[in-house]
Formats: C-alpha cells, structure tokens, sequence
C-alpha cells in the first residue's frame, strides 16, 4: 500500500438499506459496505437498466480492484449502536386513481403478490458519521483525493451523504496485529487467530474485528511534528493483501 | 430539442437524447428550489405528528439546537411523479399508473424516475431512478412552523350519539419555506426541461387526499456539472446563519431566526441562492459545478410549461425507449 485515506460520510437525510425485514418493518443496519462505496464513489458504475438480477462486482470493479481499495463504512463514535440519530417512519403506496376499491384482505386479487403497500422502516437520520477507509497501490494520496466525490449517494433511495478525506500516512509491518476497521468477510486471505466477530449483511458477511498474525499495513496520522515524537496511540490496521473481493477473483 | 450549440452549458451536466447510455456517468444537474407553503399542509408519516428532526446550526457563541419540521423525501417524489404521470396522460397517450405493480416501464416517466418491477411477467425490468430528492427542512423551529389544529366532525343531527370525532393533526402554517435541491443524472436536457415543468406546476403536497397543501416551488437556478451540489441540510443552515448576520431583518441571533413569525420568501431566496454558489466555491471544498444561464433556464421552463411539452415529451419517449432496448442485446 502506498497511500491512504480516512474518509468520513455526514448523512444530510435519511439513508436506508433493508438489511433486515421482519414482516412490516424493514431494519437499517449502520455499515455500507464496499460493494456499495465502490459505486457511490464513482470508482465503478453500475446499469440504469436490469435485465440481469445478477451481481456483477467483480466485473464492474476489474479496472480498479488492484489499485484502490476501498474499505466498508461503519460508525465512526464506538458509543452505544455509534449512530446517534434513527428515524422510523411509516411509508404507504397509494395509487393515483380517483377512485380504487378496498379490498378485504380475503379477496384481494394481489394477496398472493408480494408488493408493497404499507409498512415502517427503520433508517439513518441525518447527521450521523459513517468512516471507511480508501487505500492506494501505485496510485499517490493525491490522485486518490481527485477521486473521491465531495457528496455521494447511499442506499435504497438514494440517500445524500457529505464526505471528508483526511490523509494517513502508510507503514508495512509484519507480527500479530488487531484488525482495527471492518472488512469484508472475502477481502483478504488472511485467516483470523481469534477475537473474531462477524456481521452477516448482504451482499457479503463483514469481519468487524479479528487477531491476525501475518503481512499487515499501519496508517496513523501524518506527523507533521517530528520532535515531539507523537505516536498514534491507536493506528488502523488491515491486512496487507486486502482487495476488494480477493478470494472471489 | 436543445441542441447543445445554442445551450452549450447544458453539455457539462446532460446527456444527448441520442447518447443516452446505460451504464452511468458524471453529469450531474441540480435544480435549486424554494417551496413556499401558500395553505396549511400535513407532512406525516402516522397521520397525526409532523415528521420533526433536531439540527444543530450555528458556531461559537451562537449555537442552538432547533427542530425543523421536515418534508419527506417521499413526500416530494410521490407528489411529483403522480404530477408526472397525469401531465403524460394529457399530452401523450400513454396509460401508465401510480399502481405499485402497473407501471409501464415504457413512458419517459417511469425511465426517469425509474421503477423496480411491474406485474408484466414477460418483460422483468429493474430500472434504476436518475432523478435524486432529498428531505427538506424548515428554517423555522417546529414551534413556530407547526400548528395543532382541533378538528372535530359532529355530523349534523339535533340528537347525536356520543363518539369520539374529534383529531388533532399537526399543520405546517402557510408562508413556512422549505430549501430543497433536485439532483438529476445523466438526465437529457429534454427530461431536465420535463422535471422543471412538473416542478413548476405541480402545486399540492404533503397528505393527499386532505385537499390542502398548496405550494408554491421557486426555482432559483439550475447548475450543471461533474458532481452535486449542496444539500438541503447544509444550505438551510447556511440559510438561517445569513438571515441572523443581515442588519436590516432585525434578528440578532440564531433563535430569533428560527423563532420568527415569518420569513420573506424573495429574501431568503437571494440567501440560498448564495449559499449554495459559495459551496461551490473552492475555499468550501470546491465543487465541478457551474451555474446555468437565465435565458436557458426561461426557454426549457418555457417549453415545459407551455404547448411544447408535448413535442419535448414525444421526442424524449423515442430516446427512452431506445435506451432501455440497448439492454435487449445482453
């Protein structure tokens, strides 16, 4: 790795993803993960029209899976979920017809049908901050900067989300270390010595945290202050060979 | 329609009705928008609260925490695509519906505005919207903004049984404005001019079948660009920071602006027309966006709103249809 950024996400309204459904209400868990960044930063693009209903990441991220690696999103304060601010609203889909008849739930032609009519959804307000990380190979912090977009768009409705970078300084270490930001479950082939705990989401599980032992790159702050000697007390660690959807290539 | 020689800033954040392509690329437009309350409205999501969210604005010695009341980003795509769909209903024949599973996936609306699935099980479609709103905030605190109203419905016999009619849903009070932005991709200048006449004439939102909610939207400019502009949470702070440093409105600090018993609209207009140029500028983090002349704001409104639509609608049907048929080939 050569060069790395710390990027924050402001959601400016709501964004939503149905990570859980459980019957009428659909639930928002706060992670976004890469195969969504990739898009919402424009480092791949997706089709306006689907006739596929495939995934195609890996295809989509061919050009730039070995250059830049862009980490999943989650909370960026540790305190209770490390989102401070959830809405819950209702939402319904009325017709526009002037006059629709009310069927009972027994003879409603479109029972059987598993459409949307109302229910609630539980999603991220405004104001929380989500971290990811995006990391360069051959490419310098510089050019990575001219990538990232300064608004993006995240989830099921296109939510809008303000974003920040802040660059780190990179430093390859070998030993155990603690894998210090979420990773996708099939980003490295690296395997976990213990401490680990995963989150099933969709798409790809994540691996939120893990002891590992092996290859892995440090960033920390760029210390501008030489003299005063001031170490990060808390870099960030990943392993070193993390790619976006590396076993699945 | 509009060809790019007479329109040449339209190139940076449109794409040619020929040219229209499947998979997405950077030309963004945002519309800059002020709505106006011109009646009592409802915004809810459980029929009787005002949907509400605490902000923070404001820095230093001068900071406050408010609760705007909010217009749903839903509440302003539902309004405006039914407003869509009818307009299309006039001016083509196309018989495409509000139904969750009967939307055609044919019409210029449903291609711009996209639509997930329809009940027509030998074409299975997904198409993604390139049309973006955002919830809106006001720039006044809920207290101000947001009025209980009691409402009771008695009927009318001499002898009356003893019910419970009585409701009392919040209102938004006329004259409450709202900054919004409406954000389009990959759009052709074609569907941006339909997007501005529906903004245009479109004049009731929030509850739907209340029969209130007048709006009145100000368009203060379209910008074209690489990337998006401000959002609406941004400039409504900006917005309420500007109101508090101008001398003449008399406000001295954050509270009295989101306290006020009004606002006036042209004002506050000017304000978030420069809020939103002074995030474009570089010291702001610096954004690829540029402002589009007047006069082809005026002409595309113009062709939106007047006999035109119907003609920039007929050539845009052919373009959208082209476009989804370049999936055919997969």
């Amino acid at each position: 790795m050569d060069s790395a950024l710390e990027v924050t996400l402001r959601t400016q309204g709501e964004i939503w993803l149905a990570s859980r459904e459980v019957g009428r209400l659909a639930d928002t868990e706060p992670y976004f993960l890469n195969t969504a960044l990739y898009y919402a930063f424009g480092l791949a693009s997706g089709r306006y029209v689907d006739r596929l209903f495939e995934p195609t990441y890996l295809d989509d991220t061919a050009a730039v899976a070995d250059e830049i690696y862009v980490t999943p999103a989650a909370p960026a304060s540790t305190s209770d979920e490390g989102v401070a601010n959830w809405i819950t609203s209702t939402y319904n889909t009325s017709s526009d017809d002037y006059a629709a008849i009310n069927y009972s739930a027994q003879n409603d032609p479109d029972a059987k049908k598993n459409l949307p009519s109302y229910g609630r959804r539980r999603v991220l307000g405004h104001g929380n901050e989500l971290r990811c990380y995006v990391l360069g190979r051959g490419i310098s912090a510089r050019e990575l900067e001219a990538e990232i977009p300064g608004y993006v768009r995240l989830g099921k409705k296109r939510g809008k989300a303000k974003v920040e970078t802040e660059r780190r300084s990179v430093d390859t270490e070998t030993g155990q270390y603690e894998l210090g930001h979420p990773i996708g479950a099939y980003d490295t082939e690296q395997t976990p010595t213990g401490n680990l705990l995963t989150k099933r989401m969709r798409p790809t599980p994540l691996v939120v945290q893990g002891s590992y032992e092996g290859e892995y790159v440090e960033l920390s702050d760029l210390a501008e202050d030489s003299e005063t000697d001031e170490k990060d007390d808390s870099p960030v660690k990943f392993p070193a060979d993390v790619r976006f959807l590396r076993s699945k290539r | 329609m509009f060809d790019y020689d007479t329109y040449s800033e339209l190139e940076r954040g449109t794409v040619p009705a020929e040219e229209m392509s499947i998979a997405p690329q950077n030309n963004f437009t945002s519309i800059l928008v002020l709505r106006e309350l011109e009646s009592h409205a409802i915004f809810t999501t459980d029929g009787q609260s005002a949907d509400l969210a605490s902000v923070a604005v404001g820095s230093g010695d001068d900071r406050e925490t408010y609760s705007p009341g909010l217009m749903f980003m839903r509440k302003q795509t539902g309004s405006d695509r039914r407003f869509g769909k009818s307009l299309q209903r006039d001016l083509l024949d196309v018989e495409c519906t509000m139904q969750v599973n009967g939307m055609c996936q044919d019409c210029v609306e449903c291609i711009l505005y996209g639509s997930a699935a329809s009940d027509d099980a030998d074409q299975q479609l997904s198409i993604t919207s390139r049309v973006m709103y955002d919830t809106a905030y006001t720039l006044r605190d809920a207290t101000a903004a947001i009025d209980e109203k009691f409402q009771n419905a008695p009927g009318d016999d001499y002898a009356k049984t003893a019910e419970a009619t009585i409701r009392e849903p919040d209102f938004f009070e006329p004259g409450t404005l709202f900054p919004t932005v409406i954000t389009l991709r990959d759009a052709t200048p074609e569907e941006l001019a339909f997007v501005l006449g529906i903004t245009v004439k479109n004049k009731r939102y929030g509850a739907a079948t209340s029969r209130l909610g007048r709006v009145k939207n100000h368009i203060l400019g379209v910008y074209t660009g690489s990337e998006e502009g401000a959002a609406n949470l941004g400039l409504t702070r900006d917005v309420i920071k500007k109101l508090r440093d101008n001398e003449t409105t008399g406000f001295d600090s954050i509270q009295d602006v989101i306290t006020a018993s009004a606002h006036d609209p042209q004002l506050v207009g000017e304000y978030l027309r420069a809020a939103f140029e002074e995030r474009i500028d570089a010291n702001h983090g610096g954004l690829d966006v540029e402002r589009v002349p007047e006069e082809t704001v005026n002409d595309l409104t113009a062709a939106a709103t007047g006999d035109d639509l119907a003609n920039v609608l007929q050539s845009q049907r052919e373009a959208s249809r082209k476009f989804v048929e370049q999936t055919e080939e997969e």
